[in-house]
């Protein structure tokens, strides 16, 4: 039994493999866009293969093989997708990240209506994966429209808010006895799983409010919409299951828990706001006139804009004669042609081996303190983790939380997946447990580099994941176990 | 009739209708529209799944921030008073024909005009005395490795009633473009 089992899911997995090699196939063939096809012709056989590989699928199904039918199924939901793409590519729609995400959301609605018109779960999967890249997209397509002045927590708030969609759907397809109500569960835990161990990096942490609290109308509106989404669904799913007797208190207050740890670790992150980042100078380019002619020691108005001066900025001869002596310039002709008078032949270059002028970084010793670099006007202030590893005290314990809440969410699942006998969340568990501890590991050695610290934290690390290993698969085998038993 | 055969009408209908639907709202200004020729500025990108395209930067594409306010017929506003342009503002450009068939910017205002050949942009960037706009007709794809001259690019383009443009050819000195299409190979 165990073995035909284990013949079945290999056999489904190789199916599947199969028609993503088809799919990214096709999708090289649109890319390469062959001009000897016209467009109406292309449509017409994508469009066709797809509805064709749809009826394949389904009549496969019905026919005794549900797991290559439900596979070519799959590619059916690709293919529809790239139609969706080579439409746009014929019609040379926006390429911009919010012409994508639009293509995205046109994709994933086609997608979704054909896993449940087509009962597929490998389509339901490709719809969830390609709302999250949309959700993303979306929200970068936002950024970009607003120059970027937008903190990223907000985006972080986004996917906590599709997490909680994703558990009510979850909760809404269980009290419909839904065939797909597995699948919401799995990915359910799969996707905060992935969100915690993300929000986990000291790199991202003091980066989520760099930009304070303020909020663009496109993300308001994306934030108000995700809210009401998901407490609709929590709540229908909430009602339904607790009428069912499908639900009880403690999967209540675990998910409320997880869901409020993970929301206020969000908002915690904004006590590292301005603490991580450089402060760089300001290049010529950004001043304002008045802030050009204070800084004329190295700034100069040129052709109505202000210039970094060096012997490049002057055109022709007779503007490099008129160079200031400091730079040393001096027009050189292309190719020996001394009489070159402009710059299609010829240059104004310094005689200097060493850099004329030579300026210190006023900016450099405001890194990680943004209070002080942003009233300096030559300054400019950028969050960025790699500006100084020197992490704060707060930065340490902000870190310490969020890996706290990985954790809950990882014995969260692995206690879920025991409780109701489901060996495929006991393994996602273990396998974000592992990847914890490797990952730390790693984070450990870069933080503490050195030969004698590499030296010892390799041989403990050896030791520890040896150890480790062994300790997790015998925890691995006790839970499956009890899983079994149940 | 199976129920699977009858949810498969059903889905491929419904699929194959966000499709045509989809294809038609992108294909109506290339039906309905009128045509105008644009000057350009190319560059030249990769998108994973569309593949090869240029970027093309319209000569009306940059205007000035400060534009013409027109108000509503209904409105009582002043007519008069200009407005500054800011990031996500919808913008209408009326075109006129050159001497040489260019399709040159006569006015920018904020209300859609009543008449005339025009141009539904949004305000994408204000720097300075400048503010890009985006008309959604900024790349043109085309297949992999073929080669063109994209110096003194035109764009033909057809406009509808709404504003919206689609591409319809690119022009070389007023010609359509001569593309260079490489040699078929496995390794193409």
């Amino acid at each position: 039994m165990r073995s035909q089992r284990g013949e079945t899911s290999f056999s489904q997995l190789i199916a599947v493999i199969g028609a993503v090699l088809i799919a990214i196939g096709i999708a090289w063939l649109l890319a390469w866009n062959w001009h000897a096809i016209p467009s109406f012709l292309k449509i017409f056989i994508l469009v066709g293969l797809t509805a064709g590989t749809y009826v394949g699928g389904v009549v496969l199904r019905e026919h005794e093989y549900p797991k290559v039918g439900g596979a070519i199924i799959l590619l059916g939901s690709a293919l529809f997708t790239l139609s969706v793409f080579l439409i746009a590519q014929i019609f040379a729609t926006d390429a911009s990240i919010q012409g994508m995400a639009n293509l995205q959301l046109i994709s994933f609605v086609g997608v979704l209506v054909a896993a449940y018109m087509f009962a597929s779960p490998a389509s339901l999967i490709l719809g969830l994966t390609e709302v999250g890249t949309w959700l993303f997209n979306q929200f970068i397509a936002f950024q970009d429209s607003t120059n970027f002045q937008f903190s990223p927590g907000y985006l972080a708030l986004l996917y906590l808010l599709m997490g909680g969609l994703l558990y009510g759907l979850s909760l809404v397809h269980r009290t419909r006895d839904h065939a797909f109500a597995n699948i919401y569960k799995w990915w359910t835990f799969a996707y905060l799983l992935t969100f915690s161990y993300i929000l986990s990096f000291q790199t991202l942490q003091p980066m989520l409010w760099a930009f304070g609290f303020t909020l663009g109308t496109g993300q308001g509106v994306l934030l108000i919409i995700l809210s009401l989404g998901m407490l609709g669904t929590v709540a229908a799913g909430v009602i339904g299951t607790t009428k069912k007797n499908a639900i009880d208190n403690r999967e209540l207050l675990s998910a409320l828990g997880i869901f409020v740890a993970l929301g206020v670790f969000i908002l915690m992150t904004a006590l590292l706001t301005g603490t991580q980042g450089q402060c760089s100078e300001k290049s010529c380019y950004e001043f304002t006139t008045a802030q050009c002619a204070a800084a004329a020691d190295h700034c100069t108005m040129k052709d109505t804009q202000c210039q970094e001066l060096s012997c490049y900025i002057f055109h022709n001869k007779s503007e490099c004669t008129t160079a200031p002596t400091k730079l040393t310039c001096t027009w050189q002709g292309y190719g020996g042609a001394e009489d070159a008078t402009s710059d299609t032949n010829g240059y104004c270059s310094s005689t200097s081996v060493s850099q004329p002028i030579q300026r210190v970084n006023q900016c450099e010793k405001y890194d990680n303190d943004r209070t002080s670099c942003t009233i300096r006007n030559e300054c400019r202030w950028s969050p960025d983790y790699w500006g100084g590893r020197e992490l704060s005290g707060t930065g340490w314990f902000v870190w310490i939380v969020g890996n706290l809440v990985l954790l809950g969410m990882i014995l969260l699942t692995l206690g879920h997946g025991t409780r109701f006998n489901n060996p495929a969340l006991v393994n996602l568990g273990i396998s974000f447990f592992a990847l914890d501890i490797i990952t730390r590991y790693i984070g450990f050695i870069m933080d503490l580099r050195g030969y004698l610290g590499m030296s010892l934290i390799f041989i403990l690390g050896g030791v520890i994941l040896l150890l480790g290993g062994w300790l997790l698969e015998k925890w691995r085998k006790s839970l499956l176990a009890q899983t079994g038993k149940k | 009739m199976n129920p699977a055969y009858t949810k498969l009408i059903i889905g491929l209908g419904i699929l194959l209708g966000i499709l045509a639907v989809f294809g038609l709202y992108l294909g109506l200004p290339l039906l309905t529209g009128a045509e105008a020729t644009l000057a350009t500025q190319p560059i030249d990108p990769f998108d994973p799944l569309r593949g090869q395209y240029i970027i093309i930067r319209y000569e009306i594409g940059t205007i000035p921030p400060v534009i013409e306010f027109s108000p509503p017929k209904s409105s009582t506003a002043d007519r008069a008073s200009p407005i500054t342009l800011k990031e996500g503002d919808k913008v209408y450009v009326s075109l006129k024909d050159d001497a040489e068939g260019i399709a040159r910017l006569t006015k920018v205002s904020s209300e859609k005009p009543t008449s005339g050949l025009f141009i539904k942009g949004i305000v994408k960037r204000v720097a300075g005395n400048q503010a890009s706009i985006d008309y959604g007709i900024e790349q043109y794809f085309f297949e992999k490795g073929a080669q063109f001259d994209t110096s003194n690019l035109q764009v033909r383009v057809k406009i509808d009633s709404s504003g919206q443009a689609r591409i319809k050819e690119l022009l070389h000195d007023g010609k359509s473009v001569d593309m260079k299409y490489r040699n078929l190979s496995y390794k193409s």
